[in-house]
């Protein structure tokens, strides 16, 4: 304590102690709040936001800087352990979605591969599509490589799905013959992901799928078994899934040469339901080159699905992968046609984009996408492409295009938009972003 | 560094070496002015950890160093219970509740007694008013718990009287950081949209350059509207530096979060896993060191934004001017606060090629940050600052000691791998040679008994030149004190 207050060179204009600290005796409002301890963790951590909430809304009230308070108080509603509420969509085409997610840390003094960390959320939209979901998580952080550790996951999701386009399989459907079947998706997983060196992590899981398809009699009058697949028929899976995938460098980066490769094997084994047993494999390619970003970046992105049957087997429709607007996973395929356009087993897909910042926070993209679906694997050649190309108005942060409009046109359909987006980069206020979705 | 400046810092080495060993405990102000040998300033500030917290048990292990023993203080919780300082701090799970450290809770943490003087007997009582368990929080992580901290804090030199900006949570700290002010606001939020482009843009209205690399997953905090070319990855830092092409100043910022791509929080804050922000602080330094060139020209700054609500002895100090400008100072009404008062005290190691082993109390807080970039690159702070905080803030240039650069590695069992990948074999570089030569003369001058001892015409390759460069450091520190 003296060395804290003689050690010190003297003040000759620069920064140095001036005198034991006397502080303003001036009482300062909305003192801590007090919270009592929990060992429950769930009652932990309700407890704690809803101090958290309190002190956040006094301050908020009687502090100065509104504008940051107000920050301050999004940050502990929509992030962090307890209660928050969720938004965004249940699938495309489904509308938009609102609910509620609980996150509760299981932290006790415990080794790591002993801390598990839980959400459960469930949304539902305007359209009547909704989910429920919940996930226990444990990253086994006593190993990492290159900033990752492996990662074991327990989940279980229900998706109700009451209305999904579809236009029937393959590539030539017309876009009038359009008609709606509902879908029941429950699942429940367990995962284990790990990294090793030279940026490749491979990862194991086994799930059980229960998929319950609901189609009316304009469906039915429409499709059948040949042309819509299991339409009548609840299925139920066991599924086994080895992945393997790498990214150079193995940090990312925004600028020079960057590339990722992922290679998945499922196998769909139908325990009931009829003979809809099938192997999924997927590949995915991308590559990318980043320059200064008033020169801009390029994009390449390619994918390929193959859905094998079992002898006599079938894939079911609804597993079916599709190309257009965006698919089930939201992933955006050809933008300038409708959502989930073209259904078929498998599917190959390529996109080449130039991304470029005009004036910061805005960038443009153009983009052009090539893809088609094919009953067999041998159908997935270069001829016969469906073909978008587009622009895209980007909102940049961080240098690097985080949400966007899309303005996707093809030939066939005319101009199509989309807007998509991610949480990444928000002022830090999605650091504790979770839940299930 | 330019070739006579080299020669310059080799002239100066006989006086330097043994000057520095007076520093070590207490370092004199130098005079103020760039130093041509630093072309890049690389900052790694990571998250909500006290002083005491990461380096306080160092004490027995650095001469001089304002730390802790387990015993020397306490606080009491609320019924009376004394919590003492003590070993113990786990990298994970002790911090159930993050403890609190916004503007209200540091004032509870400071203990301020009738006289206004901080106590700091406040943390445990703060920490089991907000539902935690108060003995944690005057827990302290042991030097072998954090091994890259420590050798790095060993090798290098670390700051024991660097102190949070303000005393409140990350917001105001980080601004400080990045603007060598937080506008006046002690609670500001995490989206800095009217703040200007800071340090950055400073350094590029002087045709220089600076950049933030962040982790893809969590982000950047507060400086996301700066600009997209003022930004780059982790991934970029690392090739940046391999390539030798990192920009005049760097700022770092560690994962925030465990993300669902795998990637595991890096910024130690509470209750993340602390052991993932000690490698991170090697894969930093072993960034660095990764093109000799880089290494040669670089400063790296280790520091923490703010203390989180964890224990540290030192009360922080305040200040006889505020911030702002003379004519309009900043100024908080609700709560009343004038910038006079800095946070509580954080680790901060200055690692450079150019700086001794051991420990420097000059006063630092993060405004230091700004002024030195603006020091080095831009122009005396005085004149280029805006505001009185930056100004007035000492710089770490003056730490910088007139040596030849230093190319000896810190102990870090961890990684001896990497270690040994770097001696690679083949003929020693020009440079390599180069320096070998002139430490060789260095040691004729300083240590003649020792240069006659050893023959720089054997170095033939780079495992020669290394183990060359090694000893001959290693003998100079031993003169200087530092063995």
């Amino acid at each position: 304590m003296a060395c804290a207050l003689t050690c010190l060179p003297s003040w000759t204009g620069a920064q140095t102690l001036d005198a034991p600290a006397p502080l303003p005796e001036a009482a300062t409002p909305c003192p801590p709040q007090t919270v009592a301890p929990h060992a429950d963790p769930l009652l932990r951590s309700l407890v704690t936001e809803w101090a958290l909430l309190k002190q956040d809304w006094c301050k908020l009230m009687r502090w100065e800087d509104t504008w940051p308070r107000i920050q301050y108080l999004l940050v502990d509603v929509f992030t962090g352990p307890g209660l928050h509420p969720t938004g965004g969509i249940v699938v495309p085409d489904g509308g938009v979605a609102a609910g509620l997610a609980l996150n509760v840390d299981w932290n006790t003094n415990a080794p790591t591969y002993q801390r598990f960390s839980s959400s459960v959320e469930g949304r539902g939209s305007e359209n009547g599509f909704w989910e429920v979901g919940a996930k226990v998580q444990t990253l086994l952080a006593g190993y990492s490589e290159r900033g990752k550790s492996p990662q074991v996951t327990l989940f279980a999701t229900h998706l109700d799905l009451p209305r999904l386009p579809f236009y029937g399989l393959g590539n030539e459907t017309p876009q009038d013959g359009r008609k709606l079947f509902g879908l029941r998706d429950t699942g429940v997983a367990a995962s284990v992901d790990v990294p090793i060196p030279f940026g490749v992590a491979v990862a194991g899981e086994l799930a059980g799928l229960w998929y319950a398809p609901e189609v009316d009699t304009s469906f039915g009058s429409v499709f059948n078994e040949t042309t819509a697949p299991g339409l009548h028929t609840r299925t139920t899976y066991v599924r086994p899934r080895v992945s393997v995938a790498w990214n150079y460098p193995d940090r990312g980066v925004l600028y020079g040469l960057s590339s990722s490769a992922l290679v998945s094997y499922g196998f769909y084994g139908a325990v009931a339901g009829g003979d809809f047993s099938f192997s999924r494999l997927e590949a995915r390619w991308n590559v990318g080159f980043g320059l200064d970003p008033r020169i801009g970046s390029l994009r390449f992105a390619s994918r390929v699905m193959v859905n094998d049957p079992q002898s006599h087997s079938n894939v079911p429709f609804y597993l079916q992968p599709t190309l257009g607007g965006a698919d089930i996973n939201d992933e955006n395929v050809l933008r300038g046609y409708s959502n989930y356009r073209f259904r078929a087993p498998n599917l190959v897909a390529y996109e080449l984009n130039y991304e470029r910042a005009i004036i910061d926070p805005i960038g443009i993209r153009i983009f052009g996408q090539l893809g088609k679906v094919g009953q067999h694997a041998s159908d997935l050649g270069f001829d016969h492409l469906k073909s978008s190309v587009g622009a895209s108005l980007t909102f940049r942060l961080g240098g690097a295009a985080i949400a966007e409009i899309s303005f996707g046109w093809s030939e066939a359909e005319g101009l199509h938009v989309y807007g998509t987006g991610n949480t990444n980069n928000l002022g830090g206020l999605t650091a504790g972003l979770r839940g299930v979705f | 560094m330019a070739e006579l400046g080299r020669r310059a810092v080799l002239g100066l080495m006989a006086g330097g070496a043994v000057a520095a060993a007076n520093s070590r405990v207490l370092s004199e102000p130098r005079s103020e002015g760039t130093d041509p040998r630093i072309r890049h300033i690389v900052v790694l500030m990571l998250e909500n950890r006290s002083f005491d917290h990461m380096l306080g048990l160092l004490m027995p292990e650095i001469p001089g160093l304002r730390g802790v023993k387990a015993g020397d203080y306490f606080n009491e919780g609320a019924d009376g219970t004394r919590y003492y300082v003590t070993d113990g701090a786990k990298y994970q799970g002790q911090f159930t509740v993050d403890p609190a450290h916004e503007f209200e809770n540091v004032h509870e943490q400071l203990g301020i007694s009738g006289s206004g003087v901080p106590s700091m007997r406040g943390f445990a009582s703060s920490y089991q008013g907000a539902g935690g368990d108060p003995a944690n929080i005057m827990r302290c992580f042991r030097p072998e718990q954090l091994p890259a901290l420590s050798a790095l804090a060993k090798h290098y030199l670390v700051c024991d009287n660097w102190f949070s900006s303000v005393p409140g949570a990350t917001a105001p700290n980080r601004q400080f950081a990045h603007f060598g002010t937080s506008f006046g606001q002690i609670n500001s939020g995490l989206i800095w949209l009217d703040r200007g482009r800071g340090i950055y843009g400073r350094l590029n209205a002087a045709g220089k350059h600076g950049k933030i690399y962040y982790a893809r997953g969590s982000g950047t905090f507060g400086m996301t509207f700066l600009g997209s070319k003022y930004f780059g990855l982790y991934g970029d830092f690392v090739a940046d530096c391999r390539r030798g092409s990192l920009p005049d100043y760097a700022f770092v910022e560690p994962s925030y979060s465990d993300d669902p791509d795998r990637t595991i929080a890096t910024d130690q804050h509470p209750d993340h896993y602390v052991p993932a922000g000690d490698q991170f602080i090697w894969d930093v330094y072993k960034a660095l060191r990764a093109n000799e060139e880089t290494w040669r020209t670089s400063l790296l700054l280790i520091v923490w934004d703010e203390h989180g609500g964890i224990f540290d002895h030192v009360p922080p100090p305040r200040l006889p001017y505020g911030d702002g400008t003379p004519e309009k100072p900043f100024r908080s009404t609700i709560p009343p606060f004038d910038f006079r008062e800095l946070g509580v005290r954080v680790g901060a190691v200055l690692v450079s090629p150019y700086v001794n082993p051991g420990v420097d109390h000059t006063l630092f807080e993060h405004a230091s940050i700004p002024a030195t970039v603006t020091q080095q690159f831009i122009g005396d702070p005085r004149e280029h600052a805006p505001f009185l905080r930056e100004k007035n803030a000492n710089r770490l240039l003056k730490l910088l000691a007139p040596i030849p650069p230093r190319l000896d590695w810190p102990s870090y069992p961890v990684d001896r791998k990497l270690k040994g990948a770097r001696v690679s074999e083949g003929p020693a570089t020009a440079f390599q040679l180069e320096h070998v030569q002139e430490l060789h003369n260095a040691l004729a001058r300083i240590l003649p008994d020792v240069a006659r001892a050893s023959n720089p015409a054997a170095v033939r390759t780079k495992k020669d030149a290394t183990e060359f460069i090694a000893g001959a450091m290693a003998a100079l520190h031993t003169r200087a004190g530092y063995a």
